[in-house]
């Protein structure tokens, strides 16, 4: 069981997050940097609410094995899928 | 009372059967909202007419919205420390909390479709209005499961069903729900912010 007063700390991190996320929606100048910022702050609540609230951090290390090991393998059909060779090929 | 079967094993740390159920059907889950994200980033990548973010879509009250669904994981949390503590007054009030939380999500979702629908901006519509009601449908399709699950465990906290003893089908409901919030994260930053 974790500390009850983490929870109160993550809950605090979510909304700041989230805020933070809201304020580098608008900043359209950034760029790249913007949805890297984003995709970062993204996975960083993610993260958060995995291993706090739903107490991953205290589980066995194979629940931790199955819920992560998903995420590299989406990672790579996402890097291998996002550009459509085919497309390109045509265009 | 339920009964509890525990995995002995030390690979899932004496995981009970029915969390052990809930975390396998979690990740599957998770794996079908994967998709549905990588299919709009692959079609938004390869030349899909796309707006600009803000657009078209009302993301300050979608901000609001996610906010809403954040205190309700904090509402949840606590739900389950006050089922754990034996405190079966601050359960019932976390928990109602939660389900306010969780309807108040869905009345604003089901009142910006009706706002797009008012526009003639349907699934139909495009292949950035099929992903959006795509990734957004399918998400409170598992809010409503939810809402429905919290009323379910609601019912049976006034019936006096749940204690400090037994109180796994709570854990299993704040799993859930965590990860219902979990994935809005994901749809709110590729859908709205991006």
């Amino acid at each position: 069981m974790q500390n009850k007063g983490s929870y109160v700390y993550v809950a605090i991190w979510l909304f700041m997050f989230t805020a933070l996320e809201i304020l580098l929606y608008s900043q359209a100048g950034l760029g790249v940097w913007r949805t890297w910022g984003l995709l970062t702050l993204m996975t960083s609540k993610a993260l958060m609410v995995a291993l706090v609230y739903m107490n991953l951090r205290q589980e066995g290390w194979a629940l931790r094995v199955a819920f992560f090991a998903p995420i590299p393998v989406a990672i790579y059909f996402l890097l291998f899928m996002l550009y459509d060779a085919a497309y390109l090929w045509r265009s | 009372m339920e009964q509890v079967i525990v995995m002995e094993d030390m690979a899932f740390k004496n995981i009970a059967f029915g969390k052990l159920g809930i975390w396998v059907f979690l990740i599957i889950d998770g794996l079908s909202f994967t998709a549905i994200l990588i299919a709009a980033s692959y079609l938004r990548a390869n030349g899909a007419p796309w707006p600009q973010p803000g657009q078209v879509l009302n993301v300050p009250l979608t901000a609001f919205n996610t906010f809403a669904l954040l205190l309700s994981s904090y509402t949840m949390m606590n739900a389950l420390e006050a089922v754990k503590a034996g405190d079966q007054k601050k359960f019932i009030r976390d928990l109602s909390w939660t389900l306010f939380l969780g309807v108040l999500f869905l009345s604003i979702q089901a009142f910006e479709y009706r706002h797009f629908i008012a526009e003639h901006f349907l699934p139909s519509s495009s292949i950035y209005a099929g992903c959006f009601f795509g990734a957004t449908g399918f998400h409170g399709l598992h809010v409503l499961s939810g809402v429905i699950f919290i009323l379910y465990v609601l019912i049976g906290a006034l019936k006096g069903r749940f204690n400090v003893a037994d109180h796994l089908r709570v854990e299993t409901l704040t799993l859930f729900w965590h990860f219902v919030d979990l994935m809005w994260m994901l749809v709110f930053t590729v859908v709205y912010l991006l």
